[in-house]
């Protein structure tokens, strides 16, 4: 009997050295496990985009925004981004949409999150392609619409934010 | 002994990997981490209701422009002031609504697109705008969603200045999502910018299309606080590019709707009658087919002036004393010697 108590907390030990062994070879790199709710970070992407407009924003931070602002393609500095996004998807500037895009939400997304930007059921910006297969994707919507040049009033359209491990 | 052995080996090594799997990094679906539906619901429809504002604002503001150039091609078109003020005012809140107006001339209920055979109205009613964010709400965030216009009323005051319009809405909002509703009342009042839109008193009286524009906005209007003042070289270009200076003794641009050429002490602007006219009159608008301005009266004495630089064979502009003073040009006024 006392043999197999030996026996067995033998093997438990071993059995724990094997497992951490692994566990540190394996797993090792992983990234932090994220302690955010992915709920929470679709919601605040969402009320950052459409509830920010382009005065409020410090364009020594966004160098693409004084760009954008010199060159003309900003003219209405009291869209919110979101309505910036949906101003240039609806002229036809997709690409900039996407740049836009991408320069506002690469520092506010966490790198182990993917996200993708779309208005109209149109892709503007997409981290990744990996939605499909992903565990859990999250969904937020807004409306947005707007006014250029006082003659020509776009909208109502539905911009909405992915969001996905 | 080695059955026991190996008996309880087995078990620890299946208590190991229970731990092991327990402790995995696996995502897990907690109570933390379910979403509350019903506050998500409510918090959604709350921030659309608090952005109806901003909706009906631009709606109003892009609404209202597209209506003055309606009723701006209409005047064109049919070459007829509206009767009074209160008739335009009417007649705005109405082609604002619906794209329609009261034909003047058989006192029917016409659309404003068939009367100038263009597409201006259609589509972009403050009707067809509210449509649309009652069927976007429905569609994308399952809200049912009213918005009644209660008033429209368009003016010109001291706020508005020369080169704006105001346009005040009253309204009332209300937003049902099943399981919470919002009712509001608000008025709003958008200023919309005339620049770029078209003259209609100028248009009819002169019997060709002109353009109103604003380009020497910052001489014409604030040339007192940038220091500038008036000279003949700034008039040539007032004349060349057939800006608008503001005026007190002059009218509105809401009063040109109308025909009435009296003062808007707030509001009024004036421009140079830049073709070569056959009346011997000062060569403002509202002087030169009002035929009465200071110094320019037919039935008195005359008082024009030819303008040096300016007046030449092929055009042949006139100023009166009050006006020569306006712009600066008292010194280039060669009297003109006219027998009544």
């Amino acid at each position: 009997m006392k043999k197999g108590y030996v026996f067995s907390i033998d093997a438990f030990i071993a059995t724990m050295v094997i497992v951490a062994g692994i566990y540190i070879i394996f797993f090792a790199t992983s990234a932090e496990k994220p302690k955010t709710n992915l709920f929470l970070i679709s919601e605040d992407t969402l009320d950052f985009l459409a509830g920010t407009k382009i005065y409020e924003l410090n364009d020594e931070f966004y160098p693409l925004l004084k760009k954008l602002k010199n060159e003309m393609n900003i003219t209405d500095f009291s869209n919110t981004l979101m309505e910036q996004i949906g101003e240039f998807y609806v002229i036809g500037k997709i690409e900039l949409a996407s740049n836009f895009t991408r320069n506002m939400t690469q520092n506010i997304i966490p790198m182990q999150f993917n996200y993708q930007i779309l208005v109209n059921n149109t892709n503007i910006y997409n981290t990744s392609s990996t939605q499909e297969s992903s565990v859990t994707l999250i969904s937020s919507k807004t409306i947005i619409f707007g006014l250029i040049n006082k003659s020509y009033m776009w909208g109502p359209l539905d911009a909405e934010v992915r969001i996905w491990q | 002994m080695k059955k026991k052995g190996i008996f309880f080996t087995l078990v620890s090594i299946l208590l190991v990997i229970i731990l092991f799997i327990s402790f995995s990094s696996k995502e897990y679906i907690t109570q933390i981490d379910r979403v509350s539906a019903i506050k998500d619901r409510v918090i959604k429809a709350d921030n659309f209701f608090g952005n109806l504002d901003n909706y009906l604002e631009r709606a109003a503001r892009f609404s209202s422009y597209v209506t003055l150039r309606a009723l701006t091609e209409y005047v064109k078109y049919h070459s007829v002031f509206f009767p009074s003020p209160q008739d335009f005012r009417a007649a705005f809140k109405m082609a604002m609504l619906t794209g329609q107006i009261i034909n003047v001339s058989n006192l029917e209920v016409v659309y404003l697109d068939d009367e100038y055979g263009k597409s201006i109205m259609q589509g972009n009613t403050l009707t067809d705008k509210i449509e649309d964010i009652k069927d976007a709400s429905n569609r994308i965030l399952f809200l049912e969603t009213d918005i009644q216009t209660d008033n429209i009323s368009i003016y010109q005051d001291n706020e508005t200045g020369h080169w704006h319009v105001g346009v005040y809405i009253n309204a009332s909002f209300s937003v049902n999502s099943s399981i919470a509703s919002w009712e509001k009342n608000t008025n709003t009042s958008v200023e919309l910018d005339i620049s770029g839109l078209e003259n209609p008193y100028y248009y009819v009286m002169s019997k060709n299309q002109s353009f109103y524009k604003n380009e020497f906005e910052n001489i014409t209007t604030d040339f007192l606080t940038l220091g500038y003042s008036w000279n003949i070289s700034y008039l040539q270009k007032h004349i060349w590019y057939r800006t608008y200076k503001p005026e007190e003794k002059a009218p509105n641009f809401l009063m040109r709707f109308i025909n009435d050429t009296g003062n808007s002490t707030c509001c009024g602007i004036e421009s140079i009658i830049y073709f070569n006219g056959s009346k011997n009159m000062t060569y403002i608008d509202y002087c030169y087919w009002n035929e009465t301005c200071p110094g320019s009266d037919p039935d008195e004495d005359f008082s024009l002036y030819n303008i040096t630089g300016i007046t030449n064979d092929t055009y042949h502009f006139k100023l009166e004393p009050y006006h020569m003073a306006q712009y600066n040009v008292t010194d280039y006024g060669t009297w003109l010697n006219i027998t009544p």
